[in-house]
């Protein structure tokens, strides 16, 4: 039996694909590369594995978390896995990781890029954010540059991509998702300064 | 740091970003490469589902001929959804075509569209896809660049009222039709490929047909047949989540009023090893957990022992799954269901189909009260506590007696289930009955509107006293089904016209609107209760009789004649040959029968 943690990267339509549906999803591939996945006990057995804080449809993500425990894990399927998934879903980093934290444990912050389309909102975002403008309460960070602003939130399970566009609705800078690409860009912890990515291997909290 | 992202480029982006479930209309699911990896593309067809994509990828017919006609060198096989009504406003306000999934490109850019008409209430949704598709709705309006729009699947049986939007109907099994079709591509003209389908067998092109009836064709061995490799695995959730593999086409059952079990005669059965074959393949490559076996009734199918000994000891090892979707009412297929299904995972679904002996027997549904208390203890001793029963109401010679029976025998299943020690949860799903064409019922008057509002109120009524929970489908859609489902070639115009009005998904309750139809009906000076309304004459000749589905005229009067007086036709698997049609066509029962005698 392994633990085995995966970062992946979802990119292209299949970000319209529900948060919720993406262990199925996992499952389906790693089933096709030859993994037999734990079963959970209890009245109803479902296959044990867990993703990060939710991402919210429509939204490219380039590195998202994911457990799952394996029976039978090969170094092979973490190989070979980019081959059995839909098109847009692309495994960057895998591992067998022990005694760390649940990931909801370990992930406390992310990166989300919310990319302009029309310049002039982004302009008027520019200005705000020089006023000292927040967009959500669990900011860490936020900065403007190209057509874009990066915002850092803490409590990722809570705060998501879903209520930075909704502040930004509310401002009157964007009337709806359609005008806006909103990503997130990492998950993982804050380092002071930048979402630090999540680590691999064993060990503790560090 | 700056990083790229393409989809700002994406020209559907924006549309997805605004409308309801947009995996809908995501594409790039795992097995849908459209075929045509390597060499010239010298034909191209889009697979085209009339509802929305979750109920269409549950669709196995269209499983099997996308995975075969990949594999066709030279064909480029993609598919298209119909798009939700906030879809096709996006689309229509931002001047954008219906395309594939698979590459976006037009439905007026590929050689064929096949649609699949599986509901009659998918009409106007075809005429949403071809407008938005950019192809002309009419037959006569279409030109040498426009596709061939053809139509395939159970609603072909009764073509008529379709006509003038189809190039041509396939009518009978896809394995042998689509690669026949195909092979006339590329074509010098549209006018040479239908001129060379009217004279093949199976296809009914209304432009050159030359009288008399398309016999349905049918294929005889299905071992021989096409053997799918290979699937389309949705990336979402969809209504039917598993491998399905076919274990059988048709149904010896004989059940009256049902229009599958004589439009897919005769029965033909896969071998146990072939069906093991195809779900192993099916598993590997799709990474699914579970498979189901599918068929009008699958607990019929004489392999299904084998079946489970060749395939159970390595589902189990690997934590999967097994089932059957429809059950027989009977001991067996419970004890079949508990041999596949962990105890209290799910539930069982049965459908005893009318509330007496009496009406069971006009029906031919041979399932005895004794049979359903027998079943009824066997579930729930076996651990199950959740039963969901399917009825009917408006059968032919029904009465008040009939429909009170529904609930008595809901009540039963519920006071069994209780004095074996269990919390049963009974559901029931009564669906209003419609006289389709092929069956002994087809000369029969459908329920009136009232007569089923009447009769699905007060069941809900007792129901709710009972504290069943209890559905009952609108009267009016059961209405407009039937008046589509027998109706002769005036009742294009009135599809088209109620889409024009806005009617869209009109199977879907919360899109389904009966006044505008009316106003279509009204406006065309067609009176939709003479399709409905009436009881035919027994020389009546029908509009779908230019169709012959391999079962005789013959035998449906004489199976109404018994239906009206009560009596029994058996099984011709377990009985003698009933002489339905098939008898002189190399029907595999009699030759069974025939070879052991």
């Amino acid at each position: 039996m392994a633990r085995v943690r995966m970062i992946f990267s979802k990119r292209g339509r299949v970000c319209f694909v529900p948060h919720v549906e993406m262990p199925a999803l996992f499952c389906r591939a790693l089933r096709r590369a030859g993994a037999r996945i734990e079963m959970t006990e209890g009245m109803s057995p479902h296959p044990r594995i867990s993703l990060g804080p939710a991402l919210p449809v429509g939204v490219p993500a380039l590195g998202e978390p994911l457990e799952v425990w394996i029976e039978n894990w090969k170094e092979q399927f973490g190989g070979s896995i980019n081959s059995f998934l839909p098109r847009g879903v692309t495994v960057l980093r895998y591992g067998v990781v022990e005694g760390r934290p649940r990931l909801s444990e370990e992930c406390t912050a992310a990166l989300y890029r919310i990319i302009f389309r029309e310049g002039r909102a982004f302009e008027r975002i520019r200005e705000m954010i020089s006023g000292g403008w927040v967009p959500v309460g669990h900011s860490l960070g936020i900065s403007a540059s190209g057509n874009w602003i990066d915002v850092a939130v803490s409590s990722p399970g809570q705060t998501g991509g879903g209520t930075i566009v909704k502040s930004l609705v509310k401002e009157g800078v964007a009337r709806s998702w359609s005008e806006l690409l909103v990503t997130r860009l990492a998950v993982g912890s804050w380092s002071g300064k930048s979402v630090r990515p999540l680590p691999f291997g064993g060990g503790g909290r560090g | 740091m700056p990083y790229i992202f393409d989809e700002l480029e994406d020209p559907i982006w924006r549309m997805l970003s605004s409308v309801k479930r947009p995996s809908r209309y995501a594409g790039g699911e795992w097995g849908a490469d459209g075929g045509l990896a390597e060499g010239k593309e010298r034909s191209s067809i889009c697979l085209a589902f009339p509802d929305v994509y979750e109920v269409g990828m549950s669709y196995l017919g269209f499983q099997i001929l996308y995975n075969m006609a990949s594999g066709i060198p030279g064909v480029r096989v993609e598919r298209a959804y119909c798009p939700w009504p906030d879809a096709e406003a996006y689309m229509r306000e931002n001047r954008m075509a219906l395309g594939s999934l698979e590459s976006g490109r037009p439905l007026s850019s590929f050689d064929v569209v096949g649609f699949t008409l599986q509901y009659e209430l998918t009409s106007t949704n075809i005429l949403t896809m071809l407008d938005l598709g950019g192809i002309p709705l009419k037959v006569s309006e279409r030109g040498e660049k426009d596709p061939l729009v053809v139509a395939g699947g159970p609603g072909t049986f009764a073509p008529e009222p379709l006509v003038p939007f189809f190039d041509a109907f396939c009518i009978g099994d896809g394995e042998l039709l689509l690669p026949d079709l195909l092979s006339f591509f590329p074509a010098r003209s549209r006018e040479d490929v239908l001129r060379c389908l009217a004279k093949t067998e199976g296809f009914y092109v209304p432009a050159f047909h030359e009288g008399g009836s398309v016999r349905r064709r049918v294929l005889m061995d299905l071992d021989g047949g096409f053997a799918p490799s290979g699937m389309i695995v949705p990336s979402s959730e969809i209504i039917h989540d598993r491998v399905g593999v076919e274990v059988f086409r048709g149904c010896t059952r004989g059940c009256r009023f049902c229009q599958a079990g004589v439009v897919s005669r005769p029965v033909r059965e896969r071998s146990p090893e072939r069906v093991a074959g195809i779900a192993r393949d099916l598993l590997v490559m799709s990474g699914y957990d579970e498979v189901g076996l599918v068929s009008l009734a699958s607990c019929d199918y004489s392999g299904i022992e084998r079946v489970i000994d060749l395939l159970g000891p390595d589902l189990s090892a690997k934590n999967f799954r097994l089932s059957l979707p429809s059950l027989r009412m009977d001991a067996f297929s419970v004890e079949l269901a508990d041999r596949l299904e962990e105890l209290g995972r799910g539930g069982l679904t049965f459908a005893p189909e009318a509330g007496t002996q009496r009406l069971r027997d006009v029906i031919n549904k041979g399932i005895s009260q004794k049979e359903m208390e027998e079943t009824f203890r066997e579930v729930f001793s076996r651990g199950w506590e959740r039963v969901k029963l399917y009825f009917m109401m408006g059968l032919p010679t029904e009465t008040m007696d009939d429909i009170e029976a529904i609930m008595e025998i809901s009540l039963l299943a519920r006071d069994i289930g209780r004095r074996l020690g269990k919390r049963p949860k009974i559901g029931v799903s009564v669906a209003g009955f419609v006289p389709k064409p092929h069956t002994p019922f087809q000369w029969d008057a459908q329920a009136t509107v009232e007569d089923l509002a009447m009769k699905g109120g007060t069941l809900k009524r007792m129901a709710k006293k009972a504290g069943i929970g209890l559905n009952y489908h609108e009267p009016a859609q059961t209405f407009l089904e039937g008046v589509l489902a027998r109706g002769d070639r005036r009742m294009a115009a009135v599809i088209e016209r109620a889409w024009r009005d806005g009617a869209r998904f009109d199977g879907w309750t919360e899109c389904f609107d009966m006044g505008r139809w009316m106003n279509a009906f009204d406006s065309e000076g067609v009176d939709p209760k003479e399709y409905t309304g009436r009881t035919r004459g027994a020389e009546e000749a029908f509009p779908w009789e230019v169709v012959d589905v391999g079962v005789s005229r013959s035998f449906l009067w004489s199976e109404r004649e018994r239906a009206l007086s009560g009596d029994l036709t058996p099984d011709c698997r377990v009985g003698s040959c009933n002489l339905c049609g098939w008898q002189k066509d190399g029907c595999p029962v009699l030759e069974e029968k025939n070879g052991q005698g």
